[in-house]
């Protein structure tokens, strides 16, 4: 099922431009800010090719050939012996990077043990990971909306901050990730709670993975929903009101709710497993860093 | 209004909602209660999963309970529940309301709250603008409809009569027919039945309409006239029902008309289970006997419990029969004399012969030394006797003569009638000018005799008697004896009445009796049993044509008042059996004619409203329809609004309930602050006590440590306590003066709290009110274990229940685990560890002090002058030192150094010995066992023998 798009932002240039200064002047810089901190702590840079090529690093010198320009030659290099080097780089280019970020109500949601809902801890973590991107000068795109293909600079930064911060007015109760073709080349990382029905989950994790492209699943969780906590009798409802569950002894339904939470995450790590993904677990109540950490060592950048 | 018992229902139609509560139960049942509902992302994951269990979805029985309790309350509460329903008129009905009123004597108890409720009665016929019939039963008038306003009036000065209501009027006159029928009939009745009529009447005024009873909670109770009984004044409480235990008891008055009234003792009386009957017997000296003029009972006072002493208590006419005709000039050492001065305080006395007394014979005949008598004389006298008379006879020369004649129980040839024992031929002298023996005192007397309340006089004795014959009965018959057992008088009960004989004579020649005071007393104590004490009540022949006028009427609550010269006299017949009543109040009549009196009737007689025979009897029970009320102290109290608070109570419990059910309740005890508040909430209760014990450790503990500190244990009594800081003062005083000891102040130390062993010797004022706790007492021990010495003064002197060896001081022994004590002898180390001293007072003298006992085998020994030898060995300071002689308060001075307490007469050392044993008792308890040192033996020798 493919993710609803987000309200989308009028075409023309004029409102464009007018949300676009809203969002700077609203809820983007802190976002941005705020997802600039958490990067600080990350060395970024372009990626090099571990080949000779158009690049700023040494990568070798080799012996000049025929047909080499002599301003090719490195001089100072050659006079050390009699034969002529040439100064190779190291082929450095940009990646492409698509990130979806599970946008649907099961994500906006907060219990008392967590200071932030998981769909804004999922919104900071994309926005870092496209604060580092931009500042690596890779390209990256938002999958689901129109900021899908994948660009570079600090231009598809600020379309990243303004889709992500943007209200929903309708949103679906749980989010599966979109069977959409993929770029050739690149990463992608899946953000979301994956807490949505086992078929639709699925399906869209294994064609995602199936494309030949390696990326992350990152599994935000509120710590309630790892902990289970709850007693006496109570109805449980999704958020959007969809689900709905009743109890009257909500504690005995622990062990097995943990179970099956288990089970989800065994299913979710074989999947990844299977197409050389990850899986990355976090928690509303850790810290963020964390989860970018690892988001970034997956990624390869560490 | 639809009542149960003493409980009335404004709305009963409501409790009917009460059917509901079933059906209600069944809906709770069945529906469970609201779960919460939470957001939850992972409800995906708990699709599908079953409850282990489903017993919760039924709401448990006692919150259903707690549910169906506060319905109920409500329900019951909006009925308009009334404890004790008030009078309510039936509010059909147009006619008057007859309000019978039995304003007798058994009303008068509760006569306020009678009238209360009639006049409430009344006003609501007021409102209601009825017509009212007020019937006093006790007035014997037949009253006529009135306005409700001129009934309150009437009501208002009415007060209860002192006699029974007259209910066969109220049923004669309610039969003739002259009234116009009530449209119902409140009757205020008092509990008793009174005659057949009582019972009739009910069932008629049942049949007249609507019909209340109105009756106290417990009937009046009576009294009957008292009686003597084997000298004592008997009188019977009557009571209507006999169920049940019960109690009274009964005031004995003196005073007449125009005297004060005094009350001369009090009986108390017990009722068996199922008895009517109770007894209340008076053992009163015989002068106050007579005395007596009312009796009373002490609750619920009425004309019918009070009871006028008729004449049986009155004084007692006598008759001294002396056979020897004396000359004027000798008259004044004569026994008729003794016997005449004597007897003045008990009885109207004549002097008469034998003839004239047997002619009309009074209550009691005393004999001096009459010797034999005629047939007749005889025959009279043992009839007079077997019919209740009272014969006092005195030995004398004559009795002596005729007790060697053949007539006179010579020998073992008959008995006489009129001597209570044979006698032996011939008396005895002692303490002649030829007898060997000195005159012989009196004995003890019969505790069960009359004279039992005497105590012989040393100085009484006696000379000459006659002797009585040794017998197997004598023992019942001797009533006083001589100290070496001889009988000094005996007596013998015959028929109705007694003999009794003084086996001396009646004048100062046989013995000094006669002019003691006992004689007086004894003759006083042998007029209680003078049966009746007075003639027969005269008859209604004697009675026919007098006129008698009411001198002391009882009135209606048992008071009595004077009565009026004015009102009309009552003819003698009347009084001969009489039936008191409104013609014939109670009370105390006295002859108002100016006939000729004939000799010795009666001048005054008493008309009671009971007499020994009569009983009371209960209330009929109410004929079926009458509304049967109590009139009680107990006021109707509508209870609705309490009944409906405890609903809303119930139901604000019932939310906890469910809010804790659901588990909503525990999620917001978990939050943080709640348990903070809460822990903070408990912290404060524990706080305060738990502060206040623990802070003073420290500076006292430096505070007792840096100087010998003397402690006393407080016994929470701030007189003792103060008694005892000041006896340490004071003999920290004296140490410091005196010795090298310079105590510190001294501290007051609570055994459970304080720790002890910062003190080297404790004072321990043991108060036997205040025993301290188990858990003070352990500690205690353990201090005594580490070597504390504890001073036990039990401060009650050397007798009395609070000295040392008492059973008090055992149990703190054993709790203590205190080694066994021995009283402190002349050898012990506390008798010269600083001043040598033989004994150790305090306040008191007197007492033995005690401290562990010596170890077997180490006796004092004596030596040849006498003196201690102060050679044994006893390496141990005892750990506790017992007394009683209060030495604190010996000790103790005040602020200016002024001892606090006298001591001793002026003069005396005893205060000095006092503080010697104190200062001793310290250096016994800081040097130990250092002055048992044989070294110092010769020199302690030395010094005592000077």
């Amino acid at each position: 099922m493919a993710l609803a798009p987000a309200s989308r932002p009028p075409r023309d240039r004029a409102g464009w431009l007018r949300r676009d200064a809203e969002h700077i002047s609203g809820t983007l810089p802190p976002l941005l800010i705020e997802a600039e901190r958490l990067v600080t702590s990350l060395m970024t840079g372009v990626h090099g090719r571990r080949r000779a090529g158009m690049g700023e690093t040494f990568w070798q010198y080799r012996a000049a050939h025929s047909g080499d320009p002599y301003s090719l030659i490195d001089w100072r290099r050659s006079a050390r012996s009699d034969r002529l080097y040439v100064r190779e780089m190291e082929w450095e280019a940009a990646e492409t990077m698509m990130l979806w970020c599970d946008r649907s109500q099961s994500m906006d949601f907060r219990s008392e043990l967590a200071p932030r809902s998981k769909a804004e801890r999922a919104r900071l973590l994309s926005m870092a990971l496209g604060v580092l991107l931009a500042r690596g000068g890779e390209r990256f795109g938002l999958l689901g909306t129109e900021a899908e293909e994948p660009r570079t600079g600090e231009r598809q930064l600020m379309r990243w901050a303004g889709l992500l911060s943007a209200e929903q007015d309708t949103a679906p109760d749980f989010g599966a990730p979109p069977m959409i073709a993929m770029p050739r080349v690149g990463r992608a990382v899946f953000i979301s709670d994956f807490m949505g029905p086992r078929d639709q989950v699925f399906p869209s994790l294994l064609s995602a993975a199936g494309q030949g492209i390696a990326g992350i699943y990152l599994q935000i969780l509120d710590p309630v929903e790892e902990e289970f906590p709850y007693k006496g009798r109570t109805r449980f409802e999704s958020v959007g009101r969809e689900v709905r569950h009743e109890t009257d002894q909500a504690a005995a339904l622990r062990q097995e709710y943990l179970h099956r939470l288990a089970e989800r995450r065994d299913d979710l790590a074989r999947v990844a497993r299977r197409a050389g993904w990850q899986l990355i677990l976090h928690r509303t109540d850790e810290s963020p860093r964390t989860a970018l950490l690892a988001l970034y060592a997956g990624l390869g950048g560490g | 209004m639809f009542t149960l018992g003493a409980l009335g229902f404004v709305n009963p139609w409501l409790l009917s909602g009460l059917i509901a509560l079933p059906v209600l139960w069944w809906l709770l049942r069945a529906i469970p209660p609201s779960p919460k509902i939470l957001a939850f992302p992972g409800v995906r994951l708990l699709l599908g999963l079953e409850d282990p269990e489903r017993q919760a979805a039924k709401t448990p029985w006692w919150l259903l309970l707690l549910r169906c309790l506060a319905l109920a309350a409500v329900i019951i509460g909006f009925a308009g529940p009334v404890l004790n329903p008030s009078a309510r008129l039936v509010p059909a009905g147009e006619g008057p309301v007859l309000i019978l009123m039995d304003q007798g004597w058994a009303s008068a108890p509760d006569w306020r709250a009678r009238k209360a409720a009639a006049l409430a009665a009344v006003d609501e016929a007021a409102r209601e603008g009825r017509q009212v019939i007020l019937w006093l039963a006790a007035e014997g008038r037949v009253p006529t409809p009135v306005p409700a306003e001129a009934a309150r009036a009437a009501l208002e000065a009415t007060r209860p009569a002192p006699w029974a209501p007259d209910h066969s009027h109220v049923l004669d006159a309610l039969n003739s027919d002259t009234l116009p029928d009530p449209a119902q009939t409140i009757w205020f009745h008092d509990g008793l039945s009174h005659g057949e009529a009582t019972g009739q009447l009910a069932i008629r005024l049942a049949g007249l309409g609507p019909l209340r009873l109105v009756g106290p909670q417990t009937a009046a109770k009576a009294l009957t006239p008292p009686t003597l009984d084997d000298g004592r004044m008997v009188a019977d409480v009557l009571r209507a029902d006999s169920a049940g235990a019960g109690t009274a008891s009964v005031i004995a008055f003196s005073g007449g008309p125009g005297e004060p009234e005094r009350r001369l003792g009090i009986a108390s009386v017990e009722f068996g289970p199922g008895s009517d009957k109770g007894e209340a017997r008076f053992d009163l000296p015989p002068e106050l006997l007579g005395r007596v003029s009312r009796l009373a009972l002490t609750e619920g006072a009425s004309a019918g419990g009070t009871a006028m002493a008729g004449a049986g208590l009155s004084p007692i006419s006598a008759a001294v029969i002396d056979p020897v005709q004396e000359t004027v000039v000798a008259a004044l050492t004569s026994p008729a004399h003794f016997l005449g001065q004597a007897l003045v305080p008990w009885a109207n006395v004549k002097t008469a012969s034998l003839e004239q007394v047997l002619g009309d014979p009074p209550g009691v005949i005393v004999l001096a030394d009459q010797g034999d008598f005629t047939d007749q004389e005889r025959a009279g006298l043992i009839a007079w006797v077997e019919g209740g008379g009272l014969l006092i006879r005195f030995a004398g020369p004559r009795l002596a003569a005729a007790v060697g004649e053949g007539g006179l129980g010579a020998g073992a040839v008959a008995e006489d009638d009129l001597l209570p024992v044979r006698l032996r031929r011939g008396g005895r002298v002692l303490g002649g000018a030829l007898a060997w023996g000195a005159p012989k005192t009196l004995g003890p007397f019969d505790p069960n005799g009359p004279f039992r309340r005497l105590t012989p006089p040393a100085e009484v004795g006696v000379r000459t008697q006659v002797l009585a014959e040794p017998s197997p009965d004598l023992a019942g018959k001797v009533w006083a004896v001589l100290d070496d057992g001889t009988p000094m008088v005996t007596a013998n009960k015959l028929g109705q009445g007694h003999v009794v004989l003084f086996h001396v004579s009646a004048d100062s020649d046989w013995s000094s009796l006669p002019l003691s005071g006992l004689f007086v007393e004894m003759l006083g104590a042998l007029m209680t049993l003078a049966p009746g004490r007075t003639p027969e009540p005269p008859t209604a022949e004697e009675l026919a044509g007098t006129l008698w006028r009411g001198a002391l009427m009882i009135g209606a609550d048992g008071v009595p008042v004077p009565g009026s010269d004015l009102g009309e006299p009552v003819p003698g017949e009347r009084l001969a059996v009489p039936e008191p009543g409104r013609d014939l109040p109670p009370g105390l009549y006295r002859r108002a004619d100016s006939a000729a009196r004939a000799v010795g009737s009666a001048e005054s007689m008493v008309v009671n409203l009971f007499t020994a025979v009569d009983t009371l009897a209960p209330f009929p029970p109410a004929p079926s329809g009458a509304v049967v009320e109590t009139l009680g102290g107990v006021e109707a109290r509508k209870f609705g609004a309490e009944l409906i608070a405890l609903a809303v109570i119930l139901g604000a419990i019932d939310l906890l309930a469910t809010l804790w059910l659901s588990g909503r309740l525990t999620g917001h005890l978990r939050s943080g602050r709640t348990r903070a508040a809460a822990g903070a909430l408990a912290a404060l209760a524990l706080a305060a006590p738990s502060a206040e014990a623990q802070d003073v450790d420290g500076s006292r503990a430096v505070a007792a440590t840096a100087e010998t500190t003397l402690g006393y244990v407080m016994t929470g009594d701030a007189r003792i306590d103060r008694v005892s800081e000041r006896g340490m003062v004071g003999l920290g005083y004296a140490l410091a003066r005196r010795t090298a000891v310079e105590p510190g102040p001294p501290m007051g130390v609570d055994p459970e709290v304080d720790e002890l062993s910062l003190f080297p010797v404790l004072y321990w004022p043991l108060d036997a009110t205040a025993l301290p706790s188990e858990d003070a007492l352990q500690r205690l021990a353990r201090y005594l274990t580490g070597g504390g010495m504890l001073v036990i003064d039990t401060q009650g002197g050397g007798s009395g229940a609070n000295r040392a060896s008492g059973p008090q001081m055992r149990q703190i022994a054993r709790a203590l685990n205190l080694p066994p004590l021995a009283p402190v002898d002349q050898d012990h180390v506390l008798g010269r560890s600083f001043y040598l001293l033989a004994a150790f007072p305090g306040r008191w003298r007197g007492g033995s002090v005690w401290a562990e006992a010596p170890p077997p085998g180490t006796e004092q020994r004596v030596g040849e002058s006498g003196l201690p030898q102060f050679d044994r060995v006893d390496d141990n300071v005892s750990p506790v030192i017992v007394g009683s002689a209060d030495w604190a308060s010996a000790w103790a001075t005040d602020e200016r150094g002024a001892p606090m307490f006298p001591i001793g007469r002026s003069g005396d050392n005893q205060r000095e010995m006092a503080i010697r044993f104190g200062i001793n008792l310290v250096m016994y308890a800081l040097t130990g066992n250092y002055k048992s040192d044989q070294v110092h033996a010769p020199a302690v020798l030395e010094r005592l023998g000077q």
